[in-house]
């Protein structure tokens, strides 16, 4: 899959992979909101419906070559967040079993749905169509900044935790906790002095503060289709459950 | 303008500079001119101050009078333009490559311009094929070897279509093949270019004129057959 796109109408629309990842990303950007919505809005007791939702998605994942199960784990990943309300609850004394279930798999489902764009969509398509289609510009060049800074974090962490590896650090090790104290506090420090250096070399390269869209963005007929499928089926079955 | 009316394309009075902190100069009084088309190797030791150097010449450090590149002063006001101007390639090739993959960060630098569309993959697309890197458009830097990450860089800088080159140190951690792919590619340029570099074999094999530099002054300057032939010199400022 090319994660960039420079043409734009020509080779819109097929030689990039399926369908699902080269759809126009202000419409798999507008299918997640509505689908989030959705998933906001299904009536309390009604949450055994998102199931659907869950079966439909997996589905699409396998249609985008994506293998279920990552689309199944990574959404796990979400799972621990969506957990502390309802610990919270526990805590005060306000525990209801159905009403924690009921949030898990909104949850849940949300987190699978948001995986999935980010599976199918480079990030920074994701943050071009979310300024055409009107998100305040300052939300998206910092969420275009935390994500270079997250990127550089990973990397260094990666490369620090290899070479710690390499001289024989392991679960086994004796301070083990300082260790990985002092190599957090490194990866910060020595990631801003990075991201600083990075920040130069942007910047020598013209960069004002904005990240440049990487291509003009053009709807074609099977986008319309899709948008008008996505948000048609979630408005239908909203009014359906009221 | 005709060749004959044509400005320096880099003019430089008598820079001086000292880090904050520091408690001597990096440079102590360094004036250069370089004609448009004139490629220069800029030597010395380690600290002599060829970074700091280079860091004046797209504006990343600014020095009153400030420099000037074709005629153009690199003040504040002129910043956007003197780094279309200028491409600099830094000696961290980690610190260059930033965007998710190579084609992308190729991009970057014309789409900071303004370009789009068609405009934008004919640069990207010439770029790379002149650093021979065509086929790594569609990588993630993390995946390439530190010869195909020193091209791509270059390709970075070039896909601004810059008129000086700046390089710092742009073989150090290569093996003999990659130092060869960097001079192939530094040599198929029409650009002026100023090199850093301890690699004396890479000053030789491009450039044309050589710049000694040590503790902060320019201590020899001439061509490159004659000072680079001159091993005492070499030798004294801790070059050889
Ligand atoms: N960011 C900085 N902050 C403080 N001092 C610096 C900084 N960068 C360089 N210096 C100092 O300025 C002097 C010149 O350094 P510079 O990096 O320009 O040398 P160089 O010729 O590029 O050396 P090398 O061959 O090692 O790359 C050195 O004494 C160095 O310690
Ligand atoms: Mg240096």
């Amino acid at each position: 899959m090319s994660l960039f796109h420079f043409g734009d109408t020509a080779e819109h629309g097929h030689d990039h992979g399926t369908l699902i990842e080269s759809l126009d990303p202000r419409v798999k950007v507008v299918g997640t909101v509505a689908l989030a919505l959705w998933i906001g809005l299904v009536p309390a007791g009604k949450e055994p419906l998102l199931a659907f939702l869950g079966v439909g998605l997996v589905v699409v994942a396998g249609l985008a070559q994506i293998p279920p199960a990552t689309l199944i784990v990574r959404a796990a990943g979400a799972l621990p967040f969506v957990l502390v309300p309802g610990l919270l609850r526990w805590m005060t004394g306000s525990f209801d079993l159905r009403a924690v279930l009921g949030m898990a798999a909104r949850g849940y489902t949300a987190a699978m749905v948001a995986t999935l764009l980010i599976s199918v969509t480079p990030f920074p398509s994701i943050l071009a169509a979310a300024s055409a289609l009107g998100v305040p510009d300052l939300l998206v060049q910092t969420t275009a900044l935390v994500y270079r800074y997250l990127i550089v974090l990973r990397e260094r962490g990666a490369a620090m935790m290899g070479s710690a590896r390499a001289r024989g650090y392991g679960t086994a090790s004796p301070n083990r906790v300082t260790v990985a104290g002092n190599m957090l506090g490194a990866l910060l420090l020595g990631s801003l002095d990075r991201a600083e250096r990075v920040h130069r070399s942007m910047l020598a390269r013209g960069y004002t503060g904005r990240f440049p869209i990487a291509r003009a963005m053009q709807m074609q007929g099977v986008d319309w289709a899709v948008a008008a499928l996505l948000v048609g089926s979630v408005g239908a079955s909203l009014a359906w459950m009221r | 303008m005709d060749a004959l009316t044509q400005p320096p394309a880099i003019t430089i009075a008598g820079l001086a500079y000292r880090w904050k902190g520091a408690s001597e100069p990096a440079l102590r009084g360094v004036s250069l001119e370089v004609a448009a088309g004139e490629r220069i190797g800029l030597v010395g030791p380690n600290g002599a101050g060829k970074s700091t150097l280079l860091a004046h010449l797209n504006g990343a450090l600014l020095a009153t009078p400030p420099l000037r590149i074709g005629g153009i002063p690199v003040d504040r006001a002129h910043l956007a333009e003197i780094r279309r101007t200028v491409g600099v390639v830094q000696q961290e090739t980690d610190d260059q490559l930033f965007m998710p993959t190579v084609g992308e960060d190729v991009a970057f630098g014309p789409l900071n311009a303004g370009m789009v569309g068609a405009a934008v993959a004919e640069r990207v697309v010439g770029a790379l094929e002149r650093v021979g890197a065509l086929a790594l458009m569609d990588r993630a830097h993390g995946s390439l070897s530190g010869g195909e990450r020193r091209r791509v860089a270059i390709a970075t800088v070039l896909s601004m279509d810059v008129e000086v080159l700046v390089l710092d140190e742009p073989t150090s951690n290569l093996d003999a093949r990659g130092r060869r792919a960097v001079v192939d590619v530094l040599t198929r340029l029409s650009q002026t270019i100023l090199v850093a570099s301890h690699d004396l074999e890479l000053v030789r094999a491009t450039c044309s004129r050589v710049v000694v530099l040590d503790d902060g002054r320019i201590v020899a300057d001439g061509p490159a057959d004659v000072i680079l032939a001159d091993g005492k010199l070499l030798r004294k400022h801790g070059v050889l």
